[in-house]
């Protein structure tokens, strides 16, 4: 169960991702990876909401797995950001290759940590109250 | 085009999702290396997929479905955001840092190997 999550999850994501890459309106001759850099930042903005409501829920592990690590880890992608930011840096785009970087890092945690912020306010928390409650990494 | 994207999505995700456990058993530091080491590795073979140039179902099924999916942002950014909440500045800074470059420096020999 958990590992069809995790496929179908990660199809989706793809295609999501891939959809994004046809049909995303960006300025005509823009350089700037558009594409990529929305699914980065929506995706970085969805799981730190979701994860900041699955701490005090108890969620299903194949709804945990199929929606975070399947759909939302194949909807952004690192690989394709490397490859976007080289192929800019070679093409002596030096500028916009630095400026996808520096906005594509700052966006992606500015959207995360907002997005946790904005969950524990929606589960009447108080913001910092589990700042320091240590770490846990999903993957 | 779409179907080859979806497989590609599929088993990228499976696998990513694989190694990050079996890492984390092998190395159990409070470091995420599950994830960084799949955006470096996937960072390479993405290199190594564009310099070979191939077909556009190839790129499809590899490229965007394997590779685009076998790594990911989102994860990386929800792991820093949680390292800088727990104000663990240096362990986030580092994490950063070590991903971003080494995902540009393993894409890059991968474009030139």
């Amino acid at each position: 169960m958990n590992l069809l999550s995790v496929a179908v999850g990660g199809a989706i994501g793809a295609l999501g991702r891939h959809a994004l890459s046809l049909f995303l309106p960006a300025p005509p001759d823009s350089l700037f990876p558009w594409p990529t850099f929305a699914a980065n930042l929506t995706g970085c903005f969805i799981i730190g909401f979701f994860y900041q409501m699955a701490e005090h829920r108890t969620i299903p592990a194949a709804l945990r797995l199929g929606l975070a690590t399947g759909l939302l880890g194949g909807f952004t992608t690192f690989s394709t950001f490397s490859l976007e930011v080289l192929t800019l840096l070679n093409g002596g785009h030096v500028l916009v290759g630095f400026l996808y970087v520096l906005t594509s890092l700052a966006a992606g945690l500015a959207a995360c940590y907002s997005a946790t912020v904005l969950a524990r306010k929606l589960s009447g928390r108080m913001p910092n109250e589990e700042a320091d409650k240590g770490n846990r990494s999903p993957s | 085009m779409w179907s080859l994207v979806a497989i590609g999505g599929a088993f990228g995700a499976i696998v990513r999702w694989q190694a990050g456990i079996w890492l984390m058993k092998q190395l159990p530091i409070r470091w995420p290396i599950g994830t960084f080491f799949v955006n470096a590795s996937g960072s390479f073979l993405m290199g190594v997929l564009a310099n070979l140039q191939t077909a556009p179902s190839v790129w499809s099924l590899l490229g965007t479905g394997f590779l685009g999916a076998f790594t990911t942002f989102s994860t990386f950014g929800y792991e820093t955001v949680q390292m800088l909440q727990a104000k663990e500045w240096e362990r986030g800074l580092s994490y950063v840092l070590a991903s971003v470059a080494t995902g540009f420096v393993a894409c890059w020999l991968g474009l030139y190997i």
